[in-house]
């Protein structure tokens, strides 16, 4: 499968269609509707959980926060709907999500659970799901079951079965790339070894918009710019980085370090009407400018070798620590190739009422850094004395760290 | 008239109270519009105790009293007119409405209650606007500050929002 895709929920109450994923204004909370009406399904609460960090997977990996789904059939319950909707979401980002009535050239039928590592999980009366999809397997485009390998046996029949492990799986199927990196949900501060560059290079960009995975953008507003591979059946490829997985090794693949070239920027956006408007660079430093509603902090290799980084924004001081559960912070981690950028975005908390200090982190390193790997894996629980010694001490060991302490005013 | 009498002792604060029964019921008596207005008590019972508030109720100067002591939060008059498409952003002590276009469906929008105190919570959305009867809405539980509710447009709880003379009060 290769062109565009429906995507379709099995309940033991029969097929239930994603009609259309929608961004949403990143302040206000995830939402899944019944087909175009404002009835918000009950299930709304559980898929806000889904895609919000730190407990979500989907801001994670395409980098929005917010999304508004439309289903034509009512999902009452349960946690069965996550395989589905993490394809679609990974379909709607390559732009090969089959919306409204747009033709599809197949459709994908799945049920199964998703944790935050993306393994896909067994749910609860498979067998009713199938049987109740008898009709849309009878007619219409073909249909690729997907659900755990748990479930191998029981995906209907007229359908291509797909059992899978991990979600990675059945992006390879779909021709999809896997995310690259993620955040500090799922961080394993495993060593992900030796890159594979030429791949890499070839992939067209497409491990440098996977970068910025983790909610941590290339560019506010890109979320819709395809991610993956367009129209090809690509099954992974010995070498391919996957997520949370060591990357095969290869010959000559040792990056150089050139850290003079890497560039730290922060950028600053600010309202326009009720969204976030677009990111201007801005001069850091204590004097804070008003009605700022995010902050944005940004690497660039401008070298000709690869760097290893740990990109991390963060708000700062009490609010930090107060605020923990709503995580005003981000974290980007991978190997930024040549003319690559990788951001981290926060939001000042919009409740408080006088300037914020926001912090941006950047450590760069040749190769792999075990202690600065296991520091930024627990950084989040850190606080910002913690994190200042923490710089201290990789100052000591002459790990490059570059540090922008940067105040503003929150927006209302 | 102030808060004084709640700080009174057990005798003082029972006879304030008897005394403001019986202010109520001589206003009922003396007041034409009594068979069909609900007493102040009969408001004050349905704010307090989470039921639905009885219907007439006449919006007056004592109406937004009584709410603005029984509400965790109250906006004040606006300075301007807006409309959902335009977005609302009401500002209160303690919270922020807004209305937010929905990007998904262009008929629709998110009324965002955020409190500044994420603990806070509120169960309805009283809106009292000049004439009218209070309109009433009821609110889910907040999570994380904040309680949100898509609506069409069409709805009354968005009309009576663009109203900048409506006082809006979280209960």
């Amino acid at each position: 499968m290769s062109g565009r895709l429906r995507v379709v929920i099995a309940t033991t109450a029969g097929p239930s269609t994603v009609r259309r994923i929608t961004a949403e204004d990143p302040a206000l909370r995830s939402v899944v509707c019944l087909a175009g009406t404002a009835t918000a399904l009950p299930i709304s609460g559980d898929y806000d959980a889904f895609v919000r960090r730190p407990t979500g997977v989907v801001e994670r990996d395409t980098g929005q926060r917010v999304y508004r789904v439309d289903v034509d059939r009512p999902i009452d319950d349960g946690r069965s709907w996550q395989l589905g909707f993490y394809l679609a979401h990974q379909l709607k980002l390559a732009d090969r999500l089959a919306e409204d009535d747009a033709p599809a050239e197949g459709i994908v039928w799945a049920t199964g659970t998703v944790d935050s590592d993306l393994k896909v999980g067994p749910v609860a009366r498979v067998v009713d799901k199938a049987r109740r999809s008898a009709a849309l397997l009878a007619t219409g485009p073909p249909v690729l079951a997907v659900a755990a390998v748990e479930h191998a046996d029981d995906l209907p029949a007229g359908a291509a079965p797909l059992a899978v492990r991990s979600v990675d799986e059945a992006l390879a199927h779909l021709g999809l790339v896997a995310p690259v990196v993620r955040g500090p949900v799922d961080w394993d501060p495993v060593d992900w070894g030796p890159v594979d560059w030429g791949r890499a290079g070839r992939g067209g960009g497409v491990l440098g918009v996977s970068l910025l995975l983790g909610g941590a953008a290339i560019v506010w507003g890109l979320w819709q710019t395809p991610r993956s591979q367009p129209a090809t059946e690509m099954p992974p490829a010995a070498g391919q980085l996957a997520a949370g997985q060591p990357a095969a090794p290869s010959a000559g693949s040792v990056p150089v370090f050139a850290p003079a070239r890497v560039s730290f920027d922060v950028l600053e956006s600010r309202p326009v009407g009720d969204a976030c408007g677009p990111a201007d660079v801005a001069d850091p430093g204590p004097q804070g400018p008003r009605e700022v509603c995010a902050v944005a902090f940004r690497a660039t290799n401008a070298g000709e070798r690869p760097v290893r980084i740990w990109l991390y924004g963060a708000v700062q001081g009490g609010v930090r620590e107060y605020a923990s559960r709503r995580r005003h912070t981000e974290l980007a981690v991978g190997i930024l190739a040549p003319g690559e950028a990788a951001e981290v975005r926060v939001q000042p908390p919009d409740w408080v009422r006088r300037s914020i200090d926001v912090r941006g982190l950047l450590v760069l390193a040749d190769g792999d850094r075990p202690q600065v790997a296991q520091a930024f894996g627990a950084i989040d629980l850190l606080s910002s004395a913690e994190i200042d010694a923490l710089v201290d001490g990789l100052h000591d060991q002459d790990v490059e760290v570059r540090e922008i302490l940067h105040r503003v005013i929150p927006a209302r | 008239m102030t808060d004084r009498w709640r700080d009174l002792e057990d005798d003082g604060r029972r006879t304030a109270e008897t005394i403001f029964s019986a202010l109520d019921v001589a206003r009922g008596l003396t007041d034409c519009r009594a068979p069909s207005r609900p007493s102040v008590s009969a408001i004050w019972s349905a704010l307090a105790t989470g039921r639905a508030l009885p219907g007439g109720i006449v919006p007056d100067a004592d109406l937004d009293a009584l709410l603005a002591d029984a509400a965790s939060v109250a906006f004040p008059r606006q300075a301007a007119a807006a409309t959902p498409q335009d977005g609302i952003d009401r500002h209160a002590d303690g919270a922020r409405l807004r209305v937010v276009p929905s990007l998904g469906a262009p008929g629709q929008s998110y009324l965002a209650i955020s409190f500044d105190d994420p603990t806070a919570t509120a169960s309805r959305l009283i809106a009292v606007g000049d004439g009218a009867e209070p309109l009433v809405f009821a609110l889910p539980p907040p999570v994380d500050g904040m309680v949100q509710i898509l609506v069409d447009n069409s709805d009354p709880i968005l009309v009576a929002l663009a109203d900048a003379d409506a006082r809006l009060y979280l209960v």
